[in-house]
């Protein structure tokens, strides 16, 4: 009887420690699961922080390339900051859009850093801003026209090539270059905005309906630097342009020879 | 306006103001953006008779430029900040 008694006894504390053993089994489960999700979720992000900008710098560097080598211009001491910055718009030449993903030249922003250029392709899907850089909103202007030539790129991650758009400065040059020629444009102000405010790509800026006079440039990125709850705004007017064969503006010259020189 | 490194828009219109600008010829950027941020810096535009007088004041700082007025006669691109 007593047997019996303690047999119970042993199979109710079997009982006891397997169903503790169980429920430990599922908590290391759930911790290793959730350790495991830490894990992926940290690369993730370095993916998308990281990762994702050392392609997109890649294939962005290779475009830029490309494109500066297809079209080379004279760059030597005398051609560099020589000639007239200034000349007649009437005679400027603006090219015409190309078919989607397809580059239109390239800017070069000296606020950025001296080693700042970057491609400017057709479109702003994402096909075009996530490895290519800026992308220009088809049916603006196309550089040195009247109107608005409207370019977006990513703040971070896909290269990050507007990482630095808050940092202009009134006055601060910008540089275009085309298969026809070099444009300056300095940027004037900026201003954040919800992302619905589309109007800041019209021909005038924020002026819907109002007949453009002028030749702008503007850039469109998000805001703030790790978000995108906003959208910042950098507009800037035309300046000057110079063809191709006068060499580039001084400012870019030394950077635009090493672009060339490099095979 | 210099007792603090980064003015609000408020302030910098009440400085220029008391200091004889029209306040029709001032544009001055918002120093919060539209979520409540504060602004990485603030552009201010005063109209003046041979060009558009750019300040932009950023931690304590300020850089200046003459650029030319607008067609339209004002100095920002972009929304009117008047």
């Amino acid at each position: 009887m007593s047997n019996v008694l303690n047999r119970r006894a042993v199979v109710a504390q079997e009982d006891h420690r397997t169903r503790r053993g169980r429920s430990l089994l599922a908590v290391q489960v759930v911790g290793e699961l959730l350790i495991t999700l830490g894990v992926i979720a940290v690369l993730f992000v370095a993916w998308q922080l990281w990762w994702t900008n050392v392609e997109a710098d890649a294939a962005q560097g290779a475009a830029v390339k490309q494109f500066v080598q297809e079209h080379q211009v004279p760059v030597t001491e005398e051609t560099a900051g020589t000639l007239p910055a200034t000349r007649d718009p009437a005679a400027m030449p603006v090219g015409t859009a190309p078919a989607h993903g397809v580059a239109i030249g390239v800017i070069y922003i000296p606020r950025f850093g001296v080693e700042y250029s970057q491609p400017i392709i057709e479109g702003t899907s994402s096909d075009v801003i996530d490895t290519l850089g800026l992308g220009r909103y088809a049916d603006t202007a196309m550089p040195g026209a009247v109107g608005n030539f409207a370019v977006a790129g990513h703040r971070q991650t896909r290269g990050a090539v507007l990482d630095n758009i808050h940092l202009l400065v009134p006055g601060d040059k910008i540089y275009v270059q085309t298969a026809d020629g070099f444009y300056t444009y300095v940027f004037r102000n900026q201003e954040i905005v919800l992302p619905d405010r589309t109007d800041v790509i019209l021909p005038v800026p924020a002026q819907p309906g109002a007949v453009p006079e002028q030749r702008l440039l503007t850039m469109t990125s998000c805001n703030p630097r790790f978000g995108s709850e906003e959208r910042i705004i950098a507009y800037s007017v035309f300046d000057s342009w110079q063809p191709l064969s006068a060499g580039p503006p001084a400012a870019i010259a030394k950077q635009l020879a090493a672009l060339q020189g490099k095979g | 306006m210099s007792s603090s490194p980064q003015p609000t828009t408020a302030q910098i219109r009440e400085t220029l103001s008391a200091a004889g600008f029209a306040p029709a010829a001032v544009e001055v950027s918002a120093s919060r953006t539209p979520t409540g941020l504060a602004a990485d810096a603030v552009e201010v535009g005063v109209l003046g008779d041979s060009g558009c007088v750019m300040a932009q004041l950023r931690a304590g700082t300020v850089a200046t430029s003459v650029l030319p007025v607008l067609p339209n006669g004002r100095c920002f691109l972009g929304s009117v900040q008047r």
